[in-house]
């Protein structure tokens, strides 16, 4: 059952992703998991291109009604830096 | 920091290898009431180009509750430690009567202590020692996890027969 919607925009306030409710879980990721990132990556993700001239990333959290409030909500986002090329 | 390599093949023919590299960026959200939409932004370091997931973990908060007000009391050696975990050792009690005293015999090297809640309206009068509000600490309760601030009250230093007496305003 999901707790809560996220949604995340690029710092124009333009929408583009995402709806990860189906990545929510109870307790802390492992540290492997913390290792390997890939499994973090959600399915039908929308990657969120941050605009160069604002440098922030604005999200919403918006309780689904399914929880007993109130509760705490860690939200983990995956950054990427700029590739490097080898 | 997460690392990989990814191969991609440029416009010559030949493969290229880029270093890729990702951090994860933790935000923390309270939700208070059912349906409460709560925004966030987060500054990000230069050269971050994207963000290609994201997952979130819940965890379930135990409200503190605030009971009845109570005062602590007792001897002690802490000159200048007031500390909640130390007013809380010492008796404590309800404001169940609007005039009540305390009553001690100290030995050499201890202080009387006495703390009551800031937020609370008193008659504070002192007898055969001389009492001196000396600091306001935030106290929490023990059993509830509720914190709000104690002004705390010293006697002099032992020993000796020392009392205090408060008087509730109503």
């Amino acid at each position: 059952m999901s707790t809560c919607e996220v949604k995340l925009y690029n710092g124009r306030s333009l929408f583009y992703a995402c709806n990860p409710t189906e990545g929510i879980k109870s307790g802390e990721f492992s540290e492997l998991q913390k290792a390997v990132g890939e499994h973090l990556e959600t399915p039908q993700f929308m990657p969120v291109d941050v605009a160069n001239d604002t440098g922030v990333i604005r999200g919403t959290v918006k309780d689904l009604d399914n929880e007993e409030t109130p509760y705490k909500i860690r939200v983990w986002l995956l950054a990427e830096y700029e590739p490097e090329k080898l | 920091m997460m690392r990989e390599i990814r191969r991609s093949e440029g416009l010559n023919g030949e493969d290229e290898k880029y270093l890729i590299r990702r951090k994860l960026l933790p935000v923390e959200v309270i939700i208070d009431k059912s349906g409460q939409v709560k925004t966030f932004r987060v500054k990000l370091s230069p050269g971050i180009m994207r963000i290609t997931g994201v997952m979130t973990t819940m965890d379930t908060m135990v409200p503190a509750v605030q009971g009845d007000p109570v005062w602590y009391f007792g001897p002690g050696n802490a000159p200048n430690l007031f500390n909640s975990a130390f007013i809380t050792r010492l008796r404590s009690g309800a404001f169940n009567r609007s005039f009540f005293s305390f009553r001690h015999t100290l030995d050499k090297g201890q202080w009387l202590y006495y703390a009551q809640p800031v937020s609370m309206n008193f008659f504070f009068v002192w007898g055969g020692a001389e009492f001196r509000k000396r600091a306001t600490v935030p106290i929490t309760d023990p059993d509830t996890g509720f914190t709000e601030d104690y002004d705390i009250w010293v006697s002099e230093e032992g020993p000796g027969q020392m009392h205090i007496t408060v008087e509730i305003e109503e």
